[in-house]
Formats: structure tokens, sequence, C-alpha cells
């Protein structure tokens, strides 16, 4: 009698055994695990408050995991461009970062402005491509202000140029065009102005 | 050997399953994770090629730039990209063959073709391998202008997965081996204490009851063990009281027997000369007979309560009179003994029910022990008293004979125990009373200081 009666005890708590299991698996969420590739991570690095070093402030303003990318055609071999895109005295910068890491990479770009209390990031968006080849402020419209030039890298696929304009207070895709080389690239401002 | 295979077996079936059970969740999870993982970047680097096209070169016509198209399509990856123009040609490929073929074949491209993901999965017949296709629509505007595959092989993810499966099943056949050697050794323990027991057994089952079993564990098994030394030591004590009991009764059979036999042999030679002698001799031939009957009464009382047959004839019974009554019968002998005996009735004794006949025979033997064990210038002393609260009747016999000593008061109501005294006696009579008493519903109580005196107490229900 006793027997069974314990018996009964362990099937009950048996049948426990898959509702916890399910739960746990519920709030632990059913995804896959990263793969080690995408655990490869840079170590944490102490914020820099030196405002000489605007790029580590800037990395700082990113989403976490992000990473400043250096475009490949870059004259200062470094990961900001200044520019006065809207036109109101102060200098705005561009940066291009990625996130995620992989299989789940995203190419960004974002724009930031200086306020009175620091920069910020004012506009944002998605690039394509496996990296960075192009990125600077310049004028190729004539209109006294420099556009944002954006040349993302399809590596032997060839590149591909986005500029970005300032109309009605706020940042336009004004262009969107394929281009082989850096000779290349200038045949396209022209041909993006036409 | 019975117990300790099955208890490996079970050790061994229950592990089985749960390494099983581990064992499949275990390779169905890999499995699940290198084919998704090889088929999520795949399908990536399809997307991440078709948007670059969509967003930059979808002016141009696919063939024409189909070559450039392929070394950036293919950039970050190994596995084989093909360029598909929207009627199912091939136009491009890593590998270089089988271009100008239709490759509309495969469910991936069709898919492409209308504009979708296609996700192909399938077998090579000519290189016996098994491939994963992954196909993206290159757009330019709204219409698929072809499509853009990456085709790998699963051989080595395939190869892969077999070589972590093979290290997960080696590690279960381990852990198995290791599950079976410890059960081996943990049943031993099991099975060890239960061999011994058993020889134990056996041994007793023979007539060996001198065997004692050694204690391995506190478990049940351990206690299995107490209770067959317990139960081998009652039955040699019970050995012993058989064999005292047959001397003892041999004893008591014989002495009346003697003197019967004396008597008749002397008044037979006599010839009738002499009334007095005659008398005399059939005087004692009649109370050694009486004590022979005595003494059968008791062992047939004796069997009657072993068997349970023993019946009561309950009746309305006054207890002052019938305490009076056996005061009155032994007096005389208390007398002749120098002991003096009192008898102390409550006032307001209530009737109680029992068997008059019963009752009396335990009282008289209660006595008799009293008188053989209490020297002259002794006191006897017996009271009833009624206790109201508890609805009951104590009766108390106490005396200041020679005692029990502490070590025998649990054995005094054994049957056939008499104790050291050489007294006559089948070692019964203290054994009767109490079953007696007992089946009045009522408890004997006995208290005793060696050397000072015995009291025992009779509770009966009113």
């Amino acid at each position: 009698m006793k027997l069974k009666e314990k018996g009964k005890r362990v099937l009950r708590k048996l049948i426990w055994a898959p509702i916890i299991l399910t739960i746990l698996l519920w709030t632990g969420g059913c995804g896959l695990p990263p793969t080690p590739i995408e655990l490869i991570k840079p170590p944490l690095v102490q914020e820099n408050t030196d405002n000489s070093h605007n790029i580590t402030l800037f990395a700082s303003l990113l989403p976490a995991g992000a990473r400043i990318l250096i475009p490949e055609q870059s004259k200062a071999n470094n990961g900001v461009s200044y520019g006065d895109i809207d036109g109101d005295g102060v200098d705005e910068a561009v940066i291009v970062y990625e996130e995620g890491s992989f299989n789940d990479r995203t190419l960004k770009a974002a724009l930031l402005k200086k306020h009175n209390d620091g920069w910020h990031i004012v506009w944002d968006t998605e690039g394509f491509g496996y990296g960075i080849d192009y990125r600077e402020f310049s004028d190729v419209n004539g209109d006294g202000f420099p556009e944002i030039l954006l040349g993302w890298s399809f590596g032997a696929g060839g590149n591909g140029l986005d500029i970005y304009g300032w109309q009605d207070n706020a940042v336009k895709l004004l262009s969107k065009k394929g281009y082989d080389s850096e000779s290349d690239l200038s045949g396209q401002w022209t041909k993006a102005i036409q | 050997m019975g117990i300790q295979k099955r208890l490996v077996g079970s050790y061994f079936v229950v592990s089985l399953i749960t390494v099983m059970i581990l064992e499949i969740i275990l390779i169905t999870f890999v499995h699940y994770y290198f084919n998704n993982n090889v088929e999520r970047i795949l399908t990536n680097q399809a997307e991440l090629s078709a948007s670059f096209f969509h967003q930059y070169f979808d002016a141009e016509d696919l063939e024409q730039q189909s070559e450039r198209l392929l070394k950036g399509f293919s950039e970050n990856s190994n596995a084989q990209v093909q360029i598909i123009q929207a009627n199912g040609t091939l136009l491009q490929s890593t590998t270089g063959e089988r271009i100008g073929e239709i490759l509309n074949d495969f469910e991936d491209v069709q898919e492409a073709s209308l504009g979708k993901v296609g996700i192909w999965r399938g077998f090579d017949d000519s290189t016996h391998e098994a491939l994963l296709a992954v196909s993206y629509p290159l757009k330019s505007q709204e219409t698929t202008v072809g499509v853009v595959r990456f085709v790998t092989s699963l051989t080595e993810t395939i190869k892969t997965i077999n070589y972590i499966s093979a290290i997960f099943i080696s590690i279960g056949l381990f852990v198995l081996a290791i599950v079976a050697v410890l059960g081996v050794l943990v049943s031993r323990t099991i099975t060890g204490s239960i061999k011994e027991l058993k020889i134990a057994a056996e041994k007793m089952a023979e007539g060996d009851f001198a065997v004692t079993i050694k204690k391995r564990y506190r478990d049940e098994l351990g206690t299995l063990a107490d209770t067959l030394n317990m139960m081998a030591s009652k039955i040699r004590r019970n050995e012993k009281l058989k064999n005292d009991f047959i001397s003892s009764i041999s004893h008591e059979l014989r002495t009346p027997l003697t003197s019967i036999k004396g008597w008749a042999v002397t008044l037979k030679s006599d010839g009738g000369n002499g009334k007095l002698l005659l008398e005399d001799g059939l005087d004692i031939i009649e109370t050694e007979s009486d004590r022979l009957t005595c003494l059968v009464d008791e062992l047939l009382d004796l069997s009657k309560l072993d068997n349970g047959r023993m019946e009561l004839y309950c009746t309305p019974l006054h207890l002052n009179e019938l305490l009076e009554h056996i005061r009155k019968q032994l007096a005389p002998r208390a007398a002749r003994q120098r002991v003096s005996l009192d008898v102390h009735v409550d006032r307001h004794m209530p009737v109680i029910h029992a068997d008059e006949n019963r009752l009396k025979q335990v009282l008289i033997n209660l006595l008799d022990n009293s008188l053989k064990f209490t020297s002259s210038g002794g006191i006897i002393n017996v009271n009833a008293q009624v206790d109201k609260a508890l609805r009951q009747v104590i009766i108390s016999v106490e005396d200041t004979g020679s005692g029990i000593a502490e070590q025998e008061l649990n054995n005094v109501f054994q049957m056939f125990y008499k104790g050291n005294n050489n007294q006559a006696g089948s070692g019964l009579g203290l054994s009767i009373s109490r079953q007696i008493i007992n089946l009045h519903h009522g408890e004997m109580k006995l208290y005793s200081q060696f050397g000072k005196g015995t009291k025992i107490e009779i509770y009966l229900p009113v």
C-alpha cells in the first residue's frame, strides 16, 4: 500500500518534469545558439572622454557590438568624414559601421550632428554588399553644399554608389549607381547629376 | 544470482533508455544545427547578393555583366555559385560546367523564377552527393531577370555530423559500460547480504539454530538478519524450555506415581492387616491421584488456551464471597506455615461478570505461589478495590516472600518457566492465570523486589 503511494508520488513528479522542461525552453528561447564565429567579439574598451578622439566618442554612440569601418579608398585612413551638409556653418560627421556578425551582418551609415551638449546621431541608413569602399563629403551637384557619398563594396563584383543630399531639412537619397573602380567613381558623379 | 542479474539488468535498462533518449535528442539537435546553419549561411549570402544586384546593377543586362557579378557573388562563399537567366538557362557558374543548360528541373530555380526564395535538398546521381541549393531571384524593378543560386555539397556536413554522432554514441557506450560495472559492484552489496541470509536460513531450516548472521548494513536486510537471529535465539530458548518442561513434567508425574505404586505394593503385601495402615495408604493414594489430576488438568488448560478453545462461563459474581471462600480454603495451610493471610474487600464492591471457577483457579494459583515462596512469619495480603473512574476492579495479592530477581521478571509469565527454585510445579500456573485474565478482558501486572516480596495486581472490568 505504502509502496503504491510512493510510486504514485514519483509518477506525479515525473509528470511535472516535461512541463518544467517546456517552460524552460520557452523562457530560454527556442532559437539556435550562435555559431562560434558569431561569438568572436572585440574586448571591451574603456571609454575615452577626450573629445579630440571623436572616433571613440562616435563608437560609444553606436549600438553595442557595432564596429566602425574604414573605407578601402580612404585618404586619411580613418573612420570619419566631416562636411557641412545642411549649410548651418557647423560640420557634420558621417561614419560607416557594421552590426552583428557573419550571418547576421548589417552595414550601416550614420550622420552625426554637433549640438551644444555634444554629438548626436541624426540619421542612419542601411548599406549593401560586403563592406565600404568610399565614404566622403563632396559637392557633386554644385549647389554649394556637400553631399554624402557612400560607395558600398561588392568585392570583385563591383561597387555601388549612394549619393545623399540635404533637401527640405532632411537627408534624401539622390542617386544609386554601380561603379567598377576609383576612376569610374567620378564618372558616376557626373552621371548622377545629369 | 537471480537477484543480481535482475538488479544489474534493471540498472542497465534504465541507463540504456536514459542514454538513448539523450543521444537521440543530442544527435537530432546537432543534425538540425548543422543543416540549419549551412542553409542560413547560403540564404544570407544569396540575399546579400540579390539585394546588391537589385540596388546597383539592375539597369544593365544580366548576361553582359554576369562574369563580373559572379565574382562578387562568390567573393565570400565556398559554395558553387550559379547565375541563371529567368528562362532557366545557366549563364555562369563558378565550377564552369553545364553552362547553357536549362536548370528548370530544380524546384528552387522554379521558385526563384517566380520571384520567391527557393531552397532545395537533393542528391546528385552522377557524383552520389547530397546537395543543398538556395536560389534567390535577381530583380530589376519588379520583374525577375534571373536567379542567383548557391549550391553546396553536404558531404562534409554529413561527415561532421556523423563524426560528432559517433563521439556521442561512443561516450554513451562508455557511460553504459561504467554503469554496468558499477551496477555489478553496487548490486553485490545487496546480493552479498541476501546470499548470507539465504545460507543462514537454509541452515536454520535444517535445524541448526546455532548460526548467527552478521549484520552488514543498517537497512531492511540488516533488520531481516536481526529478526532471523532473534528468531533463532527464541527457538533455541523454546527448545530448552521444552526440554526442561519434559523433564520437570516427567518428574512431577513420577513423584505421585511412585508413592501410589509404593502404597499399592505395601497394601498388597500387607494382605489386609491393620485397618489404620490401609486407610492411611488409601488417603495418600487419593491425594496423589488428585495431584496427578490437577497436573493433567493444567496441561489440558494449556492446550485449550493454545488452541483458543478455552471458553468462559461468565455469571454475576460477588467478589467478597469468592475471596472469603478462598481464604477459608487456604487458611489451614497458611496457619500450618505460620504465614498470616489477610483478605480485605471494599465495602461497596460491585457485582462483576466473570467465570467463577476460572477466577478461583487464578486466585488460588497466585496464593499458592505466595505460600510457596513466603517463609514462616511472613504476611500475605489480598486486597480488592473498586476504581470507579476507570470502571474496573483491582485485586492485588501481596506477599513478603523471596521475590523475583529483576532479570527473571520478564520470564515468569512464560510457559514452563520455573525460575531457579527447585520447587514443585509445572511452570504453567502464572502463564495460564494471565491468559485467563486476558480472556476476561482484564490485565495482570507483576511487581517484585528480590528478597522483599512480590505484588500481583489483577484488573478486571466491571
